[in-house]
């Protein structure tokens, strides 16, 4: 395959110099490789080579076993060959791929005094007839030589095979490198096309070099501990997968060095079980090579040599190099596996972003990143978000897969660390800390309007785990701080609206004082309403804002039309209810609009009862429900009146609570019974209890009957009158 | 056609979206599948996954599995000491 490779003019080199060597010495001069097969033609100015190459295969074989009795020789040497007296000089010399001995033979040397005797004594021996003509015609035309002569010619003939080696290398090295950086153009050309499996690369490479029998990656999957991910080369198998850790055995010891390691001659060195015992067999050297990326390492690719070899200096160099070449093909490789598997997790989280913008409540946006942190890390257990409460003495937390009262004390931990002793500190980046329970936890910092504000924490299984989720979970982080300040600016907005909306209404009030006083009290409705579980806080906060606009004058409206758009909606829709008074007709208004319209009559009436059984527009469930509320407000304020003397705060939710506690304990209703009674008390329909409680209307009637029983009434109002009773008692 | 796992952690994201919206959801793979317009392969794979980090809580197997959102662990007074 060499042969074949060189260059003509090479050979025609090696060819003029074997000429001129053969003139120079009148001596017949042939360069053959180790199997006796000539490298270029022989010398024609003296015809023995030249005739042994024509001549019949026998006599060709019987003369290249006398060259390799030989065999052996380091230096050029005299040697007898066919017969004493009749003398060759052999030099051997290193064939290009040191891989072999190949051979300079020149000849005949006849010591002086000897032709005649040796003429003889050809003429008489029993050689076949092709080799005794040879022979004979050899002894004739050589000339005598005497020892010193001979020795010079020893010499000279040791020089050619000195050059002939020296270019046979230089020209294998050339072509060898030639043809390899041919290969290796090949491979990157196919790489450039499509991405070539290590695997491939392997058996790419093994085809390359001459001293690569098997080969192997392997990949660091946890701190100090390795797998083989991919392997090649034959017997090599039972080393997938295969585990080891640092400092064990020679891989492990590799692993521990930032630079290539080699041994050789280490088939009884016991760090090679780990290898042999899984198939690679006996085996002599080992070279390692670290793959990695900037500070971190990913792996360690390895290549096992079965024997030895003779590697030229330079060669090998060029296999390391290619070596170098296939881990920063792995390298890039897993960097780009690492890459696509955020990007993965980035796309949908550009996603989620809309659903976050759209939950503007802290705590939403809390359960959000501690749901989306556990999706977006590969193997999660655990979650955590602690952020500072509004006056920054306390802190929330929402966790998942963590102990309560570890998530408390890691929330103070957090308070101490972060919000305490460098709430300034503006950083964007991670930390990876660990627990006292020996957890890994990476934190990343929640910062918004200058300050931060909280930490969001994922538990992780290694420090690898926490190098390919950093950066989607720093996007989350980011984004969830960007969300939070959003929350936040709306709030403090929100909150000086209010303050100037409350100053506008105060101002109003004193040129209102009848309209104030009913203004008052429904704002006082509202807030009791929503206590008595009548409404939501929510709905409450908003229609007391739309009572307080209520008193505003156009002007002062307009000016607040951007910060109350959806108080001043349910005004003109309040409004447009009003317009319908009397009217007959199906009309249709926000459940909004329907409260405040009711909250207002009340407020309105000289009476603390209202007359009218219902308000156009108003559900009639709900006007009753309030009008119950308003029933029961009464009895209570008029009780404390009389019991106190004074006006204290009244509650009805409480009245209520105490109420159904007194009747469970002195009627003795089971746990569900006390559920449905408290429904019954605030109104529900038998249709809206099943759906509450997950039952039946069926089994809610059953309920009921039963509570009716106990409590000797015969509906629910009787029920409902009696558990008031019984609270304000 | 298998789905990607970027599509799977996509539909993941909504699923987990869906349940915090809706806290009192039980729903099976078949249900939510009606609700979402997604196929309901893909979303077995995905409630499985959820109640496996202990997002949602799962009663039953199979096709009549049921799903819930479980509500993570929250304290919003905590002192700092």
């Amino acid at each position: 395959m060499i042969e074949k490779s060189w260059a003509m003019d090479v050979k025609k080199t090696v060819e003029e110099i074997q000429h001129t060597y053969a003139e120079f010495t009148n001596l017949s001069i042939l360069i053959v490789d180790s199997e006796g097969r000539p490298l270029v033609k022989p010398s024609a100015y003296h015809p023995f080579f030249k005739k042994l190459v024509e001549a019949d295969g026998d006599t060709r074989e019987r003369f290249w076993q006398e060259v390799r009795h030989y065999a052996g020789l380091t230096r050029p040497a005299l040697c007898d060959l066919w017969l004493p007296g009749v003398k060759f000089i052999i030099a051997p010399f290193q064939s290009p791929a040191r891989d072999a001995v190949y051979y300079v033979l020149a000849g005949v040397l006849i010591q002086s005094g000897t032709k005649d005797l040796l003429e003889e004594e050809v003429a008489g021996s029993g050689l076949y007839d092709e080799g005794r003509k040879l022979l004979y015609d050899l002894v004739l035309e050589a000339e005598e030589l005497s020892d010193e002569e001979a020795e010079v010619w020893r010499e000279k003939i040791g020089k050619l095979a000195e050059t002939a080696e020296r270019i046979l290398r230089s020209a294998y090295r050339e072509t060898y490198v030639r043809d390899r950086i041919a290969d290796l153009r090949g491979i990157l050309s196919t790489a450039r096309k499509e991405r070539i499996s290590v695997g491939d690369t392997f058996e790419q490479f093994m085809a390359l070099s001459s001293a690569a029998d098997v080969m192997g990656y392997a990949q660091k999957i946890a701190p100090g501990e390795y797998r083989i991910a991919q392997v090649a080369g034959e017997g090599a198998s039972g080393l997938q997968d295969a585990e080891f850790r640092e400092g064990e055995g020679f891989l492990g010891q590799a692993a521990l060095s930032d630079n290539p390691m080699q041994w050789t001659d280490i088939q009884r060195d016991p760090r090679a079980f780990f290898l042999k015992q899984r198939g690679v067999g006996e085996f002599y050297g080992l070279r390692c090579f670290p793959v990695r990326v900037g500070g971190e390492q990913l792996g360690i690719l390895f290549i096992v040599s079965k024997k030895k070899v003779q590697t030229d200096a330079l060669l090998r160099e060029f296999e390391d190099t290619l070596i170098v070449l296939v881990g920063e093909y792995i390298a890039s490789g897993t960097i780009e596996a690492r890459m696509e598997r955020q990007i993965q997790r980035l796309r949908p989280l550009m996603e989620v972003t809309r659903f976050m913008i759209s939950a503007q409540n802290t705590q939403r946006i809390m359960f959000m990143l501690v749901d989306m942190s556990l999706s977006l890390v590969w193997n999660p257990s655990s979650a955590i978000i602690v952020h500072e409460s509004s006056n920054g003495q306390k802190v929330q937390i929402v966790s998942r897969g963590i102990a309560n009262d570890f998530a408390e004390q890691y929330a103070r931990d957090v308070a101490k660390r972060v919000l305490r002793e460098s709430p300034n500190s503006h950083s964007v980046g991670f930390e990876l800390s660990q627990t006292e329970e020996g957890q890994l936890m990476i934190e990343y910092p929640i910062v918004y309007a200058g300050k931060t504000r909280g930490v969001l924490a994922v538990s992780l299984g290694s420090e690898q785990e926490a190098e390919e989720c950093r950066e989607v979970l720093l996007a989350l982080a980011t984004m969830g701080s960007i969300i939070l300040q959003s929350v936040h600016d709306q709030q403090q907005l929100g909150l000086q609206n209010e303050r100037f909306l409350r100053l506008m209404y105060a101002s109003a009030k004193l040129g209102e004082d009848d309209q104030g006083k009913k203004k008052d009290l429904s704002l006082r409705l509202l807030d009791e309403y929503a206590r008595y579980g009548g409404i939501t806080t929510e709905e409450s906060v908003l229609l007391q804002r739309a009572t307080m606009l209520s008193l505003l004058n156009d002007t002062a409206k307009r000016e607040l039309s951007e910060a109350f758009a959806e108080e001043l909606a349910v005004l003109k829709e309040h409004q447009a209810m009003l317009d319908t008074e009397g009217q007959t007709g199906t009309f249709s208004f926000s459940r909004y609009t329907q409260i405040l319209r009711t909250v207002l009559y009340f407020a309105e009436l000289d009476e603390e009862t209202a007359s009218r059984l219902h308000l156009t527009g108003v559900s009639p469930e709900l006007f009753n429900h309030f009008r119950k509320f308003m029933a029961v407000r009464h009895t209570v304020q008029s009780e404390v009146v009389l019991s106190d003397g004074h006006t204290a705060a009244f509650n009805p939710a409480e009245a209520e609570e105490r109420g159904i506690d007194a009747i469970v304990k002195e009627f003795g209703l089971s746990k569900r019974e006390k559920e449905v009674l408290e429904l019954v008390v605030r109104a529900s329909s038998n249709k809206d209890i099943a759906a509450k409680l997950f039952i039946s209307e069926h089994t809610v009637k059953n309920h009921l009957t039963n509570i009716f029983n106990k409590m000797s009434v015969s509906d629910r109002a009787q029920a409902i009158a009696r558990v008031f009773n019984r609270g304000i008692g | 056609m298998t789905i990607s796992d970027q599509e799977l952690l996509k539909l993941q994201m909504e699923c987990t979206v869906f349940f915090e919206n809706n806290p009192y959801a039980y729903e099976t793979a078949k249900g939510l599948s009606k609700k979402l317009g997604r196929g309901v392969e893909p979303l077995q794979i995905v409630l499985n996954r959820l109640a496996a980090i202990s997002i949602l809580e799962k009663r039953g197997e199979g096709n009549m599995a049921i799903y819930s959102y479980k509500t993570p662990y929250t304290q919003s007074e905590v002192e700092i000491h």
